[in-house]
């Protein structure tokens, strides 16, 4: 009895000192050579200038911001690290990709990150950042406001409430100096998820986005015009959602309303016929199209190309996917529709409140990072919420400039209460 | 036919006179001297191998009268008694007094797993001994003794429905296979066919809507023996396609019985006497049970309980002609599966409830005629069972967004949809009273022609499914789910079905040099009798013709060392007529909006809807029949048994949910022209244009659409009990091979919205969309029974050798598509690529069709008994004790598994 009782602690002491070992993280150091920074694919040169890396551990949150170029002896700990990149670059940018004449030389702000990045101390840390350039300011339509999360009722006698859907919106305003035309701009969303990976086979992020929702405002081009400044609402249903409590959103002055023409008996709508409705090219329910309440999904503003008609699109952009499931098996491939990264006028990742953010679902040089409701730490979200974009600085005429560069982390804010209450 | 005849003729000659000597006497135990009763008497005129034969009554006394002078043979038969037999002769009346010898009681008698019947047809056979070992808490439990069959956790939160020789799909498209397997209690079948409790507007999985028999619902502790066919039954029983299950309950005197069983999901109790009231002649049982389980230890708000109980009277009478024997039964089970909604997700005022409760009386006569004669046996059994079940919902409905309500009643109506309000409260009811009405009478025949010895019966059953309830009750103004398209239909409006069936029957045994063969041939003939013109069924007989042969070899070799074997095989067609839900489905409702025009102005709003009703009857519905064969080879050697079966069914047109579609024309108006903002009334709808539209709706609707392709190798082993060890070794196991598809072309059509309507074409699919799945396991049962301990214990290692599933390949192409007309076209090259109807075609990934298999896993379970004197009995259970789930990689990928224990402990007591 006595010498288990002696082997028993033995036990004991011996994993405490592999708990130990095991503790203590050991320090990488980041030789210069061990982070490439890629230029975009038009630029014909990039000289990194300045900047700084920020390493975030995804374990423990601690940031480590280290300077461009890195010293010698500039380290992290072992662990599993977002990498982000922020700093500036000489460029030149090849606008012909033919005549050196016309090129530029531009010194830009640079931005990339890379998730998940995995930091081991056996010399196998090697890692490729994509850079792309940060907007100083941008000169088009922005997506000012999304409100997914929906509303809910007021509490009944037990203290519960229960949640309404309808007075879901967007608003897009027009953040340049110059008065823009909204016909032809499209809204969408993603149609994969931020909060699950798959590696979709054949994968085309870097060049396009996959949708599941196309609604286009229609008009002749001229149509619908927007001041400097000024925003337009699309929204679900374009009613007064305040008929049913107070707390909802009164919508009835609304530019757009996305109507889907639902015919299945189960789920009838209704349509306000003061405003026009979205064009819908494309979406992936035959019923009612909601936002995304769990806010695991990207949206984005698309400029769709002068001339190409609704059934040209509809034919010449769809995208056959599958991708390998958990079991190994690669599962039933599935058509979509893309847009080209380069018709995106502006794009938001968001992140579900109960979600990791696992993946980017549109290219990084689109949005750099995410934005949400709710929070994060306790998963939990309060309803009747919204993000909204910051005002970066306000010009002398009274014009607020919405600030856009791409990192919507830093570019929204968070768990706003919504301008259309 | 001329068999028939014969014994009809023989019956009608057979009618002898009473003079001349009588032989009386007792039978009694050698040893107590206490009489025994029910002990079979046979007295052999010399010369004459057909005997008279006797039963001995309560005081064991028995009497053969009109005997003439000469010699005879007296044999002495009863359980657990050596023969007595002796030959006397017999000059005037004699009076014997028969003591008999107790057999030794072997360890060997007590089984403890399914024993493989040696009848004409596979089937395994279950009595108390191996059910007191099992600690079942609901019949569900017993399958796992049958070969294929295997001990998983209970799941008492949902219906359990059977499935047999099958390696399983839970689809509702398979449904048939429960449905179709027939469930008997003391002769008389428990239908469900009269079942339409199902809440408006879900497809909650509790429903068993046309899904057969909850084997929850019957409770074990009163059943003396089950007899589980797998193979084919005799054609006394109908409207089955898969098997039957024959519970036969306990009719005997029996000490007062508690037996307290808890286990890691639920509690049962069960009580239960037999008392004989005179003698053995009169006995009445009385017994019944409560059990309360949870489907998830941690969530206390779902829960099943039950409660039956039992009255049962047996009576006999023995006179010197005929046993007569009479019984009457009431039962009553109730169950209560209730769902408290998530307290958390509730609201106030939220409220469900749902009962059910089951009166059923039923009443059987037996003749079993002693004299020699052609009619054997007369039984008629009648029953009444009738169900209450109810179930209250309340529920405060917020709506969350908002919604037109249709409320158009009739086919055509054009009406303005009023909008829901966006809160309200909610109030339905479904009562439902589905009564089951038997009546069954067969006569049992025998004789002899030439070497043939024939027993046969004839006879006939009757049933009768109605459901007398008020149905689906609310308002539908205010539905339970916005999205309900239903509408309310009183359950009692909806006709009774009924069938009458007729049966005839023959086992032939004759022999030829040492072979000896037993024919079984029988056939059903089923008529549907109260079904409208309409449908296909009507008028119609089904037949279904039943074939089994035994073919007993010569034995080879002598006395102990003898070997026994014998061949079988078997073909038969199985019947099962449609549900009344099948037959009679709600009429369905398509609320068409024709004009939309709802600005934030209530006084200008319209929403103008048009409703279409059409009854969604198939009338070419028919019974769903399977065909089976199977050969079976059994060997027999110093008390081992082996037996191995090889079957095929095959299936057709069992029942499922088939889509449809209906071109429904609707007006389009075209409010364009009209400006809001100058209005100051609703659009008027006779001055606003419009166009004619076709929407292409799409609906479910019963038909003979699946295939059930049934395919295996059952086979049982048992030794004799090893006297050294005082140990059996039992090993069963079984392989299935089953192809579950559609067997008629299926329509689909898209949920997608492209360019701003939802897609209008429907593909038709003329390919098996289906797999075919395989399972192969064995159970080793190795069990002890150490009679001076009145200890009895058994190891199972349970393997699952393999299970895989493969789907059934196809292109993945349309054979037409339909238009928005309701036209059909081919489906060409061209249209892969047309943007409309590339959506139809459907993709598959590389590997799609491959084979996924699971490999081997294995879990031992054990059990044991334990007997404290003659008082009580403690039993206890482990399931999974150990486990083995090897990892293994799928595609490769990694793939671990985990089994945890489950266990269970019970206790009886017996007075």
């Amino acid at each position: 009895m006595k010498q288990l009782k002696r082997f028993a602690l033995l036990c004991a002491a011996a994993l405490t000192v592999v708990a130990c070992s095991d503790n203590t993280p050991k320090q990488v150091s980041l030789g210069t050579e061990t982070i490439e920074l890629t230029a975009p694919a038009n630029f014909s040169s990039m000289t990194v200038t300045g900047g700084r890396y920020t390493f975030t551990n995804v374990t423990t949150g601690v940031e480590t911001v280290l300077e461009y170029p890195l010293s010698a002896g500039a380290s992290v700990a072992e662990g599993l690290y977002n990498v982000k990149f922020e700093g500036e670059a000489d460029c030149v940018v090849d606008l012909t990709k033919a005549d050196a004449e016309t090129s530029t030389t531009l010194t830009v702000k640079m931005q990339g990150v890379q998730n998940n990045v995995v930091v081991k101390a056996d010399g196998s840390f090697r890692l490729t950042l994509a850079l792309s350039v940060v907007p100083e300011s941008s000169n088009d339509f922005v997506i000012s406001e999304i409100y997914y999360v929906g509303s809910a009722y007021a509490a009944d006698a037990s203290g519960k409430q229960k949640q309404y859907n309808g007075d879901a919106y967007i608003k897009i305003t027009n953040n340049s100096d110059t008065v823009l035309y909204a016909d032809g701009l499209a809204f969408v969303e993603s149609e994969f998820t931020t909060s699950t990976k798959n590696d979709y086979t054949p994968m085309v992020r870097d060049s396009a986005i996959t949708v599941d929702a196309l609604f286009v405002i229609p008009g002749t081009g001229k149509q619908y015009p927007v001041q400097p400044g000024e925003s337009i609402v699309l929204c679900d249903n374009a009613q007064n959602h305040k008929e049913a409590d107070a707390s909802f959103m009164d919508l009835s002055g609304a530019d757009f309303e996305w109507f889907t023409n639902s015919t299945n008996a189960n789920y009838p709508d209704i349509d306000n016929p003061a405003v026009p409705n979205l064009e819908v090219y494309y979406c992936y329910t035959a019923t009612i199209f909601v936002l995304n309440k769990q806010g695991t999904k990207a949206y984005a503003l698309v400029r769709m190309p002068q001339g190409l008609t609704k059934e040209q699109y509809l034919n010449e952009y769809t995208y056959t996917a599958y991708y390998t499931n958990v079991l190994g098996k690669p599962t039933t491939p599935k058509t979509y529709y893309k847009i080209p990264n380069e018709w995106v006028v502006d794009a938001v990742e968001m992140r579900g409140y109960k979600y990791e953010f696992a993946w980017p679902v549109f290219d990084p040089s689109l949005d750099i990072s995410y934005t949400y409701c709710g929070d994060l730490t306790s998963g939990t979200i309060e309803y009747g919420m919204a993000v909204r974009r910051k005002v970066a600085s306000t010009t002398a005429d009274g014009r607020q400039v919405l600030q856009d560069t791409n990192n919507s982390a830093e570019d929204f804010e968070r768990n706003v209460v919504p301008s259309m209450r | 036919m001329r068999t028939l005849l014969h014994i009809l003729l023989l019956l009608s000659v057979a009618l002898p006179s009473a003079v001349g000597a009588v032989l009386r006497g007792t039978v009694a135990d050698i040893a107590t001297g206490k009489p025994q009763d029910y002990a079979l008497v046979q007295l052999f005129a010399a010369g004459d191998s057909t005997p008279r034969g006797a039963v001995t009554d309560s005081r064991g006394a028995f009497v053969f009268s009109g005997l003439q002078p000469g010699a005879y043979r007296v044999k002495v038969l009863f359980v657990g008694y050596e023969a007595w037999e002796r030959t006397l002769h017999i000059a005037g009346d004699t009076t014997l007094r028969i003591g008999l010898v107790t057999r030794p009681l072997t360890t060997q008698e007590v089984v403890v797993t399914a024993q493989e019947s040696r009848g004409a047809t596979s089937a395994s056979r279950i009595d108390r001994q191996a059910m007191e070992h099992l600690q079942p808490s609901s019949f569900a439990d017993l399958l796992s003794l049958l070969p294929g069959g295997m001990a998983s956790t209970p799941q008492l939160g949902t219906p359990n429905l059977i499935r047999l020789r099958e390696a399983g799909n839970s689809s509702d498209d398979y449904d048939i296979s429960s449905l179709g397997t027939a469930f008997t209690v003391d002769g008389v079948p428990l239908s469900t066919d009269a079942n339409l409790q199902a809440v408006p507007g879900s497809s909650s999985d509790n429903s068993l809507v046309s899904r057969g028999l909850d084997m929850r619902a019957i409770p074990t502790d009163n059943i003396e023996s089950v007899e589980i066919v797998r193979g084919i039954p005799s054609v006394e029983y109908g409207d089955l396609t898969s098997g039957l299950v024959n519970i036969r309950r306990r009719a005997t005197a029996t000490p007062f019985e508690a037996r307290v069983k808890a286990d890691e999901y639920g509690k049962l109790v069960s009580l239960g006497k037999g008392i004989a009231l005179r003698g053995e002649d009169k006995v009445l049982n009385i017994d019944g049970d409560y059990l309360t389980a949870r489907n998830d230890p941690r969530n206390t708000l779902a829960n099943y309980r039950r409660i039956t109980g039992s009255l049962r009277y047996n009576s006999r009478e023995t006179t010197e002609r005929a046993v007569r024997r009479w019984r009457l039964s009431l039962d009553y089970s109730a169950s209560i599966d209730s769902e408290k909604t998530d307290a958390d997700a509730s609201m106030a005022g939220d409220r469900f409830k749902s009962s059910y409760n089951r009166v059923a009386l039923a009443s059987a006569w037996n003749w079993t005629f002693l004299r020699g004669g052609a009619v054997k046996s007369l039984d008629v059994t009648a029953s009444l069972a009738q169900e209450f079940s109810r179930m209250e919902q309340t529920k405060q409905v917020y709506l969350n967004r908002a919604v037109p309500l249709p409320v158009g009643m009739t086919n055509g109506q054009e009406y303005d949809a009023e909008l829901l309000p966006y809160k309200y409260t909610a109030d339905v009811a479904v009562d439902g009273k589905p009564m089951n009405a038997f009546i069954k009478a067969v006569l049992g025949l025998g004789g002899t022609t030439g070497g043939l010895k024939h027993s046969g019966k004839v006879g006939l059953d009757w049933k009768y499914d109605k459901n007398w309830g008020a149905g689906q009750i609310y308002d539908i103004t205010r539905p339970l789910n916005p999205t309900n398209t239903n509408r309310p239909r009183p359950f009692y409006d909806i006709p009774a079905g009924t069938e009458l069936s007729l049966f005839a029957e023959d086992a032939l045994r004759f022999e030829a040099g040492r072979h000896r063969f037993v024919v079984t041939a029988g056939l059903r003939a089923m008529m549907p009798l109260n079904i409208a013109r309409d449908y296909q069924m009507h008028g119609k007989v089904y037949l279904d013709p039943r074939l089994n042969v035994q073919w007993r070899l010569p034995s080879v070799g002598e006395g102990a060392a003898r070997w026994d074997f014998e061949v079988a095989a078997g073909i038969g067609q199985h019947t099962k007529t449609p549900t009344l839900d099948q037959l009679y489905p709600d009429p369905l409702y398509a609320d068409l909006v024709q004009l939309n025009y709802y600005p934030t102005n209530p006084d200008l709003r319209r929403i103008n809807v048009l409703t279409y009703v059409w009854d969604n009857i198939n009338f070419d519905l028919r019974p769903a029949r399977n065909l089976k064969w199977e050969v079976r080879f059994g060997a027999s050697h110093r008390g081992a048994n082996f037996s191995v079966t090889y079957f095929q069914e095959r299936m057709r047109d069992g029942f499922r949910t088939m889509t449809y579609y209906k071109a429904l024309p609707y007006k389009k108006y075209d409010a364009s022209s009209l400006d809001p903002s100058t209005l100051t009334a609703p659009p008027d709808l006779s001055t606003l244009p419009y166009t004619w539209d076709t929407l292409l709706n799409t609906y479910g609707r019963w038909a003979n659409g699946t295939r059930i392709d049934k395919q295996g190798v059952e086979f049982q082993f048992s030794t004799s009990r090893i006297e050294s060890i005082r140990t059996r070794i039992t090993v069963n196991g079984a392989w299935f091979r089953t192809t579950y598809s559609n067997s008629a072309p299926i329509y689909r059509s898209s949920t997608i919205n492209l360019g701003g309507d939802p897609l209008k074409y429907v593909g038709l699919y003329d390919w098996e969309d289906g797999s075919v799945r395989q399972q192969f396991n064995t159970n080793v049962t190795f069990d002890t029974h150490i009679e001076r301990l009145g200890l009895t214990f058994s190891t199972t290692f349970q393997c699952l050798w393999f299970t895989s599933s493969a789907p059934l390949w196809n292109d993945g192409v349309p054979v037409a598509w339909v238009d928005a007309a309701g036209n059909e076209h081919p489906f060409t090259e061209a249209d892969k690529t047309d943007t409309q109807l590339q959506w139809l075609v459907q993709k598959y990934a590389d590997g799609y069709f491959d084979r996924s298999t699971v490999p081997f896993s294995m879990d031992v379970n054990l059990k044991a008994t334990k007997h404290f004197g003659r008082w009580a009995r403690l039993a206890m259970y482990v399931n999974r004790l150990f486990s083995a789930y090897p990892d293994y990689y799928r595609n490769g990928v990694l793939v671990r598994r985990s089994a945890s224990p489950y266990f269970g402990m019970e206790l009886t007591f017996t007075f």
